[in-house]
């Protein structure tokens, strides 16, 4: 794929090739044709306010078919977007326009009161009517004749924190050239997306449906089961926590229920005429079936691990679920497919990706062009510890291949927990937070097991004080308000230090986490005690 | 009365089936906290939401009705989106016909 030429190819395509929306309740479908004049008619108005290419257009928006469209503008007049995430929900216009050195920032109209800014003629509406707007002019430091950086945007990374990447144009094509060859797209195929697209490997995978000619459905999060069944789609992309609540649905059911179910769909897995045995789980796993629109061909998860049980359920109701492996600064490494998967594996590698293990395992990724070309606003030695070379990158996840070419991951190099959500959060933040409650010696935190939760092993100054308990529970409490990602469940009080002595900390007396989790959130710490909640 | 206790009832149901693992064996109270004590995450809480909209028939988006996820925290929460929305719905269905 040319990015730079995808808004003509969108135009090449076939008419019956759809985009479809939810707006203001109502489903709205458009050809390829329309979304062609519609990015064509963007191009002209950015023109108008004086956007110019190199410039840069931040945009902060929900999922809306006018981000989509602006955003193959941008591509088309080789502008740079900056596509911000909800965690910038709380800086003003002003701020994002001067720290970004943004030339224009475009928002809903639902959030008008952005225009209130010293800079609100660089302010635009995505989806409403616009006077008076002008691009602020600003140099660019280099001419980028080859639109080489196509943007910026932002990740939960290895810090924790967010930090910011700048997208490099041959990476994105290699990256979603590579992940459609293996995923093999038919003609009838219809791609939904979910998940915010402020989320990049969202955008990739629309940039994917539009180039090769896949209708789309792009909705918010609100209309996903009723866009799923109503909409019938084939391809999915979601987190692990979608498919398990699936999981939980058939747990959930009466044991005889379950078990006659497990028994009929095994029996079907080995039938050897294939028609019928799909014939049998459809009829045995119809709610599933049904939930999912019933055209489910390809259904892809990642972004976190996912359960055993998670898959080898979806393997005996014949739904096709696949899990896949890559990170934001790289693109898509691995992916299994049918007729080449591995339950436990994460695939086989992409093309034109190889991989290499450093000595503690760390997986070392290589392809000729990556996604992105470097961090900014991240920790220092960060862009050098992850960015090796060129062509090299420092994955931070520890995993071996096998015999036959399958990816393994076995753990993370940095002491990183990842949320049933995906999201990756480094442990250091919430202690730190919890550590600033001045009744709090020591705290270390873990995602609860098979929940979307985290929890804290708490060691108060004084272990003896019940009231203070009561007061760091309020405290932690008042963190998971305040921060959703980084909500409590459960915290467990320690009455005893970590130190070498007790095997909670390494000789090197760093913390030995897994013993710790090992220890009390098994439930059998001894001394320790655990608040289910406050109230 | 009847009809609310009715429509408690078949939300408490829609919450038992959604509640995962070891979260099972929790007794769902009016009280109880969805996230921490059953453990409903985003995705759980919109699947409840959909089968909430099926069970009863509505669509949500479509009767015009503001829903926040993130604000339900407790079954009592739920219940009380649940009937406000069956209420306003059954009340549209009403003046339509």
């Amino acid at each position: 794929m040319d990015l730079r030429k995808l808004t003509s190819r969108i135009g090449e395509q076939n008419r019956k090739k759809m985009v479809r929306t939810f707006e203001k309740g109502k489903l709205v479908t458009r050809g390829h044709d329309c979304v062609y004049n519609d990015v064509r008619a963007a191009c002209a108005r950015l023109e108008s306010w004086g956007l110019r290419p190199g410039m840069l257009v931040g945009i902060l928006a929900g999922n809306c078919y006018e981000w989509i469209v602006y955003d193959l503008a941008l591509l088309e007049m080789q502008a740079l977007s900056v596509a911000f995430t909800d965690d910038f929900a709380g800086m003003s216009s002003d701020q994002l326009i001067d720290r970004y050195s943004l030339s224009l920032l475009l928002v809903p109209v639902s959030e008008k009161e952005r225009k209130n800014a010293r800079q609100s003629e660089a302010v635009a509406f995505l989806d409403g009517e616009n006077s008076s707007i002008n691009a602020i002019p600003r140099e660019q430091p280099q001419k980028d004749w080859e639109f080489e950086t196509t943007g910026m945007v932002f990740s939960s990374g290895s810090s924790g924190r967010l930090k910011g990447l700048r997208l490099w144009r041959q990476g994105i094509e290699a990256s979603v050239d590579a992940f459609t060859k293996m995923a093999d797209p038919r003609p009838d195929d219809c791609l939904l997306l979910f998940l915010p697209i402020s989320n990049f490997q969202q955008r990739l995978m629309y940039y994917s449906a539009l180039w090769y000619g896949v209708d789309l459905i792009v909705t918010d999060p609100s209309r996903l089961f009723r866009a799923l069944k109503e909409l019938q789609p084939t391809v999915l992309i979601a987190p692990p926590m979608l498919y398990e609540a699936f999981e939980t649905r058939f747990y959930n059911l009466p044991a005889w229920k379950r078990w006659m179910a497990r028994v009929i769909g095994r029996s079907a897995l080995a039938l050897p005429q294939k028609s019928l045995s799909k014939k049998i789980a459809r009829s045995v796993f119809r709610d599933a079936h049904e939930a999912l629109g019933g055209r489910m061909r390809f259904m892809v998860t990642g972004m976190a691990p996912t359960k055993r049980a998670t898959l080898e359920l979806f393997r005996m109701m014949q739904l096709p679920l696949f899990e896949t492996y890559g990170i934001t600064e790289f693109g898509g490494i691995a992916l299994n497919v049918p007729g080449a998967s591995k339950i436990g594996s994460v695939g086989r590698l992409l093309p034109g990706v190889r991989v290499e293990f450093a000595e503690d395992g760390e997986i070392i990724a290589m392809r000729e062009h990556r996604i992105a070309s470097t961090y900014f606003e991240c920790a220092e030695g960060e862009v050098e510890q992850t960015f090796l070379s060129r062509d090299r990158l420092a994955t931070g996840d520890v995993g071996r291949l096998d015999d036959e070419g399958y990816l393994y991951l076995t753990g993370r190099k940095k002491e990183m927990i990842i949320t049933a959500g995906g999201a990756k959060i480094h442990p250091e933040i919430p202690e730190s937070a919890i550590d600033a409650c001045s009744d709090v010696a020591r705290s270390v935190v873990f995602a609860e097991p098979d929940a979307p939760l985290l929890a804290a092993v708490v060691l108060p100054r004084n272990p003896d004080d019940e009231s203070a308990r009561a007061r760091i529970r309020e405290f932690v409490d008042k963190l998971s308000e305040q921060k959703p990602a980084m909500a409590f469940g459960r915290v467990i009080f320690s009455d005893q230090a970590f130190s070498r002595e007790n095997g909670f900390l390494r000789p090197n007396l760093k913390l030995d986490r897994r013993r710790i989790a090992e220890h009390f959130l098994s439930g059998s710490g001894n001394g320790s005690k655990s608040l289910a909640r406050s109230s | 009365m009847e009809v609310e206790a009715r429509i408690d009832e078949q939300i408490i149901d829609l919450i038992a089936s959604g509640v995962s693992g070891k979260f099972r064996k929790v007794k769902i109270t009016r009280q109880t906290n969805l996230q921490k004590e059953l453990g409903l995450d985003s995705i759980g809480m919109l699947a409840l939401v959909f089968r909430f909209e099926e069970l009863f028939g509505i669509d949500i988006e479509k009767q015009g009705i503001d829903i926040n996820i993130a604000k339900l925290k407790t079954v009592e929460d739920l219940i009380h989106a649940g009937r406000d929305i069956v209420s306003r719905a059954t009340g549209a269905e009403s003046r339509d016909a």
